[in-house]
């Protein structure tokens, strides 16, 4: 009896702390700060619903079952079992699966990383490139770089444009403000995102490419337009350039790479790095 | 009821229907790859047609000669038999003469396996495909020293039909070669 | 370009000369000396050489299999732990371990895993209870079935060497991806030791695959069509078309991948035109059915449970055999899933998406069918019946989260996070290993003559089920917490360290698990005489492997039975049948050194071309090639048991039994 009531109460801690721990703050994915991040949660709360739908009935099914027809268990009818129609038994997760089929058509042609984000705000551009073990930003139109920090305006859609150099594959991810896309040398893949307000998100590579995979990581900052703009012409008086002999400096393997601004980019740089892998 | 011999043969089919998928796998990086040459030669500028052809030529006519030996075989002549695959064997030689001269000469231009990646993938393909005449052929050589020099019974000729069987596939799997690999190569 | 030196790229620097390395080789050369020590002395050198080694029995086969299996299943698990200490320790600090060495380590777990452990116990199980479900004597090639064995332990000594010889494994991940695993980031030997074990074990599955596939398709007894076979037959003929079909792609893939390191070209390398996403696409190729590989046979394992525990036949054969078609031909239909974050497009992502989430339906169906078949039956809760309880509910829960990761947005999200890690150790432990020890425990009293101990089978069975909940909700958690999988460290600000230290507690609950089995194998071997399986029938089963005396005779069948239904077994139990004893005369394969020769020379080839030994990888290749044109000389390979002895020595057993 004290046995059971042990179990019983240790399940019920697991299964509040779930619950709990699902609601903290610190689990980004249910926290979401962007559009594309909550469209993506929303999508992950509805397919959880619709397979629970079959789900919860089939563990009460299986449950069920296996307690009342227990071999000991003398009282309940035995009788041959009914032919159930097996297409009906095909029909029923199939309903299910139509269902959600639709609704990620749509949803993967709505958060596709290559479909821009309309707001009121002209979209940011930022170029993204993948060094080991760090991240370079490129502003192309304010003409600045940044290292492993990203700002910009809230309510604005930024376009992200990625790429990398002189590292493997690598993945771009900022969970809350949306899911990830892959940044490869010599090809270019692009992200678009927008933060609802301002906040500060930590983002990090997602893909493994090496032994500093995992201090790759980066801080993005959402501020008002004001802010940000303030923050373009503090930039722009930081005492560092990235000019291609800097840059080539900034390829070789480096870890924990401290946040650093650049003040001038060199021109086309961002395609050039692209180009260095093309024929 | 099924013998021994006919399981084997089955299990050679099952064999060769794995090792075409292998060679899927080497068209289709061929495929994929066909047009990154880096600024290298392409297929346009290094393949000669009238080398692919001949080597074709060369594998067809084997591929009849295989035939007319296993003819031989299963009315169990001896001499027939090695007189067929034995000029199957060395139709087979020339063909691998004629594609090791082909690679020397691609490899004396600079435009050898390491250029790029179209070159690397044609090396392999055909490459490959090279590799396993080569063991055919070796294939075949045993196959010739054991009808010299033992009777024929239904194992053994079971085993001579699976090497025959081995060699018409590769025949096959060259005239896709010649197709996609010289044949668009020459399109470009 | 390849090293021009006499011994390639060895020079002694690669013997061992850090804590892990020397400590792995201290264990492996005592393990080694203990055996070796226990052979001389009970003078069984000569016994384990005709015996075991030569085999060509697929029973003896697939006991060396499982014993390989479990043998890695230890390596594996000593990994696991090390990768889990690591991640409750390194919350804002190193840890214990570097980070290069952090990666080697789960690199070589996913791989000794999923190639060594699940694929060995697997093809273990099939080469005992295949041939008997079908009514076969052994398989179509049996020397094959030989080379295939010693070719997987060949991969299994090659990825373990490292330890001895080298000092690095590969720490690209499990498929070492590129161009992580090309030579401009990984210049070592580690990727080329992944690379070659694969390939011999690969070609070892590919064997034993085409060996399985012509054995169900050929060989089964008079009157056993397709729709009579029992399910783990037809699960493991699914599985054996996967395999055909599958690993002549991760040949391909992992040579071509070789080629750019050892040759310099330029298939998957960034820049001369170099294509890494290509690498991609082909390794997942194979990658997508090898994962069903290792599900579809445990699918076939509990409907064969279900229903023997049930005491009633399985509810939708029909329909179960469908499904598993339906899963076989769908698994090829969806490998893009696994790189949804590459930029392929709504469109593209949305197919396969699509695709994906469709294999949802067999798999329901199959539940469905499990549960009805357990619906007005008369169900007895033997531990086989625990394993397959613990099997479908966690089943349903990695099903669920696979939905999840099918979706393309949400995958963006959870991709390479520990929710993927979740999801994919849910159905490999949840589904995989539940039937690999639900099936061991079935089939345990066919093998070795007597049941194993209950008590401790349940016992196990729960701390494995406690284990597993423990160790991999936290991980779930953790993805959507943001974890990326593979971190050999984080910032405690992330708050991950308690979900890491829960998981690594579930760890422990795990291993009481496999501690207890290991005392249950002990005890009930002490045992077995109360426990000893007379009849060869303990369950009151349904399929023809029941029907032989347990262990069976090494010829399998005295008389090769004819089938008139489904549940053959159950059919002659009904009719009370006593055929005819118009004993034949039997044809046997003889045992042969050929296999495992011919794996040796494959292994001093593997070795060689790691370390880039020319004159020795050429040497070896010729030695395959002369051994294998010897064997073509061999014309003697069966032997006769004339029908007088074999029906003396049925006498004997038959009466053997009965007292």
């Amino acid at each position: 009896m004290l046995k059971r009531l042990f179990i019983v109460v240790a399940i019920f801690i697991a299964l509040l702390s779930i619950v709990l721990l699902i609601c903290s703050d610190k689990t980004l994915l249910t926290h979401p700060l962007g559009i594309i991040a909550r469209g993506e949660l929303k999508l992950m709360t509805t397919n959880i619903l619709l397979m629970l739908i079959i789900v919860v009935p089939t563990y009460i099914f299986l449950f069920f079952t296996a307690w009342k027809y227990r071999a000991s268990n003398p009282s309940p009818r035995r009788k041959p079992p009914f032919p159930l129609k097996e297409p009906i038994l095909w029909m029923i997760p199939a309903v299910i699966v139509v269902v959600m089929a639709v609704i990620t058509y749509k949803a993967t042609h709505a958060l596709d990383p290559y479909k821009p984000l309309t707001a009121e705000a002209k979209p940011l551009k930022i170029q993204v490139v993948a060094l080991d073990w760090k991240w370079l930003f490129i502003y192309p139109e304010q003409g600045i770089a940044t290292l492993n920090f990203i700002q910009f305006p809230e309510r604005t859609p930024v376009h992200l444009t990625l790429s990398a150099d002189g590292s493997p594959m690598n993945s771009f991810w900022l969970p809350q403000l949306s899911g990830q896309i892959y940044a490869m040398s010599g090809m270019v893949t692009p992200l678009h995102i927008m933060a609802d307000g301002p906040g500060i998100y930590s983002g990090r590579a997602a893909e493994i490419n090496g032994a500093g995979f995992a201090d790759m990581t980066f801080v993005a900052k959402s501020t008002s337009q004001e802010d940000f703009e303030a923050w373009v012409a503090e930039v722009k008086q930081a005492p560092l350039q990235l000019t291609d002999s800097a840059y080539n400096e900034l390829v070789q393997r480096s870890q924990n790479n401290p946040v650093t601004f650049y003040s001038f980019v060199e021109e086309n740089l961002f395609h050039r790095i692209v180009m260095k892998y093309a024929q | 009821m099924q013998t021994q011999s006919d399981v084997k043969v089955f299990g050679f089919w099952v064999y060769l229907m794995t090792d075409l998928i292998l060679f899927c796998v080497l068209f289709a990086t061929y495929i994929v790859l066909c047009n990154n040459t880096f600024s290298g030669p392409s297929a346009r500028q290094l393949f000669s047609m009238q080398e692919a052809l001949t080597e074709t030529l060369l594998l067809l006519v084997s591929s009849f000669t295989c035939s007319l030996g296993m003819l031989a075989v299963y009315r169990k002549r001896k001499v027939p038999a090695l007189l067929w695959f034995l000029i199957t064997f060395c139709l087979g030689v020339a063909f691998l003469v004629v594609e090791l001269t082909e690679f020397s000469h691609f490899l004396a231009a600079g435009a050898g396996w390491t250029r790029s990646a179209f070159l690397s993938a044609f090396f392999t393909l055909v490459g490959t495909h090279g590799l396993h005449i080569s063991v055919g052929l070796i294939w075949m050589l045993v196959a010739l020293v054991h009808i010299g020099l033992r009777p024929f019974t239904a194992p053994s000729i079971s085993r001579i039909f699976r090497m025959a069987l081995f060699w018409h596939f590769l025949d096959l799997v060259w005239v896709f070669i010649f197709t996609v690999v010289y044949g668009m190569g020459h399109l470009q | 370009m390849p090293s021009n030196n006499f011994f390639g790229k060895l020079t002694s620097d690669a013997l061992p000369h850090v804590w892990y390395t020397l400590g792995g080789t201290a264990f492996m050369v005592l393990l080694g000396a203990m055996v070796a020590l226990f052979l001389t002395k009970t003078n069984r050198w000569s016994w384990l050489w005709k015996e075991w080694l030569t085999s060509t029995d697929p029973k003896k086969i697939g006991t060396m299999y499982m014993l390989f299996a479990a043998l890695m299943f230890f390596r594996g698990m000593l990994d696991a732990l090390m990768l889990w200490v690591q991640q409750a320790l390194a919350a804002g600090g190193q840890g214990y371990l570097t980070a290069d060495h952090f990666q080697q380590i789960f690199t070589s777990h996913g791989d000794i895993m999923v190639f060594f452990v699940t694929m060995g116990f697997f093809f273990g199980l099939m080469n005992w209870i295949v041939p008997l479900q079908i009514g076969a004597r052994d398989l179509a090639y049996p020397f094959l079935n030989s080379l295939g064995l010693w070719l997987t332990v060949a991969g299994g000594i090659l990825i373990n060497l490292f330890f001895v010889i080298g000092g690095e494994f590969a720490n690209t991940g499990w498929l070492a991806i590129t161009p992580l695993s090309e030579r401009e980031f990984n210049p070592g030997v580690g990727v080329d030791y992944l690379i070659w074990s694969l390939q011999l074990s690969g070609l070892g599955s590919l064997l034993a695959g085409i060996n399985f596939l012509v054995t169900i398709i050929k060989k089964r007894a008079p009157g056993m069509t397709l729709m009579r076979m029992p399910l783990f037959t037809w699960t493991s003929l699914c599985a054996m078309v996967l395999i055909i079909s599958a690993f002549p792609v991760l040949t391909a893939t992992t040579f071509l991948l070789w080629l750019d390191r050892f040759f310099d070209m330029h298939f998957f390398v960034t820049g001369f035109g170099g294509n890494q996403m290509m690498y991609f696409n082909l390794i997942w190729m194979w990658g997508h059915p090898e994962v069903y590989i290792l599900v579809i046979p445990a699918f076939g394992m509990f409907s064969e449970i279900v229903s023997t525990f049930s005491q009633k036949k399985v509810a939708g054969y029909v329909s179960l055999v469908c499904a598993a078609i339906a899963i076989t031909l769908l698994s090829y239909m969806v490998w893009l899933h696994h790189f949804f974050t590459m930029g392929a497009g709504a469109n593209v992502n949305a197919f396969f998406g699509i695709v994906t989430m469709v294999i949802a339906i067999p798999s329901g169906v199959q539940v469905f069918n499990w549960i009805l078949t357990m619906y007005r039956g008369r169900v007895i809760f033997a531990s086989p019946m625990y394993w397959f309880m613990g099997f479908i509910s966690t089943f349903i829960v990695g099903g669920m989260a696979g939905i999840l990761l099918a979706t393309p947005p949400v995958d963006y999200q959870v991709h390479n996070s520990l929710f993927l890690v979740a999801h994919f150790h849910t159905m490999i432990i949840g589904v995989a290993l539940f039937g690999i020890f639900a099936g061991t425990t079935y089939w345990f009293p066919k093998i070795f003559g007597f049941t194993l101990n209950e008590r401790l089978g349940k016992r196990a069975f729960w701390f494995w089920l406690i284990g597993f909940y423990v160790s991999f909700v936290p991980l779930y958690l953790l993805g959507m917490m943001g974890a990326t999988r593979r971190l050999d460290h984080y910032d405690a600000a992330t708050g991950w360290q308690p979900l890491f230290i829960t998981s690594c507690i579930g760890f422990f609950f795990i291993a009481s698990g496999v501690i207890t089995q290991i005392i249950q194998l002990v005890v009930s071997i002490k045992e077995r005489k109360k426990h000893l399986d007379k009849t060869g029938d303990p369950w009151n089963a349904r399929g023809l492997e029941w029907s032989t005396s347990s262990p069976p005779p090494f010829y399998n069948f005295a008389l090769i039975p004819t089938v008139t239904s489904r549940d053959a077994f159950w059919q002659m139990k009904q009719k009370h049948s006593s055929p005819k004893r118009l004993y034949k005369d039997i044809h046997m394969p003889k045992n042969t050194p050929m296999g495992i020769y011919i794996a040796g020379a494959a292994f001093v080839f593997g070795f060689a071309i790691v370390w880039q030994i020319l004159w020795l990888s050429l040497l070896a290749a010729l030695c395959v090639i002369a051994l294998i044109i010897k064997l073509s000389c061999n014309e003697e390979t069966e032997y006769v048991l004339p029908a007088a002895k074999v029906a003396k020595m049925e006498k004997l057993r038959t009466h053997a039994d009965a007292k």
